[in-house]
């Protein structure tokens, strides 16, 4: 994901600003990281440059 | 495209288009003068652009749309690889502030939303006062739904076609009203594929 996204990203349970942490990443985006919010301290992983921000109770459902 | 969640004892929508995402993809280089004729009478983005229902990226990357979500990794990862922004989310818990787009887009995705209603909920949220909202549809009576309906395809399995009218209440339910109709015909009917174009109704929304 680019850099720029995070201006439009929320926690899509609080809806609260996220933070990042860049585990991996090129001149044009983050390829590893997390994405934390910052209310509800929730954390939604950045694999393979997508971003995962299902729920945690969803995300082994799909 | 790949949405709508858990059917007990049967695979998930999302199941059904992470097990079968490339099959899925090629139908776009298999029927390539259909998908033309799509895009082309699909109204254009204005910037920033969403599609809720991505799926392999393929209206994205034709249309110019900025950022997509879908349910299916699988899928996304054929979007990736097109160059288009993917997140995995759910369009019922979009992960976007409120008001962040000028655009939002639904194409063949309404058919294979469990929870409709609340995924036009949070597109409305997410999109600002003067946003656009365009839904894509083969409707049910089309010569091209009844086409689909009467195929044994796992996706048309488990899609639910809509008729137009029905589709246009429940815009107006959730709190749109629809400013345009674009219809065309792909191989049956004048009505094959019908896209309606809704803005938000009235200011100071409920949140």
């Amino acid at each position: 994901m680019r850099r720029s996204l995070l201006d439009i990203l929320a926690c899509p349970l609080c809806r609260g600003d996220l933070d990042v942490e860049v585990i991996e990443e090129d001149q044009e985006e983050i390829i590893t990281g997390n994405l934390i919010c910052k209310e509800c301290g929730e954390l939604y992983p950045i694999e393979n440059g997508i971003p995962n921000m299902l729920p945690p109770e969803l995300r082994e459902k799909v | 495209m790949a949405y709508g969640i858990e059917m007990p004892g049967h695979e998930s929508i999302a199941d059904v288009f992470n097990r079968l995402a490339e099959r899925y993809d090629s139908w776009y280089d298999r029927n390539a003068e259909l998908f033309e004729r799509e895009v082309i009478t699909i109204p254009p983005p204005t910037k920033p652009s969403l599609e809720v229902g991505c799926g392999s990226g393929r209206f994205m990357e034709r249309l110019g749309i900025d950022v997509g979500v879908d349910l299916s990794e699988r899928l996304l990862k054929i979007a990736r690889s097109r160059g288009c922004e993917v997140l995995i989310a759910d369009g019922r818990l979009l992960p976007f502030r409120d008001d962040s787009f000028s655009s939002a887009y639904l194409i063949f995705t309404l058919c294979f939303l469990q929870n409709p209603e609340s995924v036009l909920a949070e597109i409305r949220r997410v999109l600002r006062d003067d946003g656009v909202l365009t839904v894509c549809i083969v409707p049910r009576d089309s010569g091209l739904g009844m086409e689909y309906s009467s195929k044994n395809s796992p996706f048309y399995r488990i899609a639910r076609f809509y008729r137009e009218r029905e589709v246009e209440e429940m815009l107006i339910k959730a709190g749109f009203e629809v400013t345009g109709t674009e219809r065309t015909r792909i191989r049956h009917s004048e009505n094959d594929f019908v896209c309606l174009s809704a803005r938000l109704r009235g200011k100071g929304r409920p949140r």
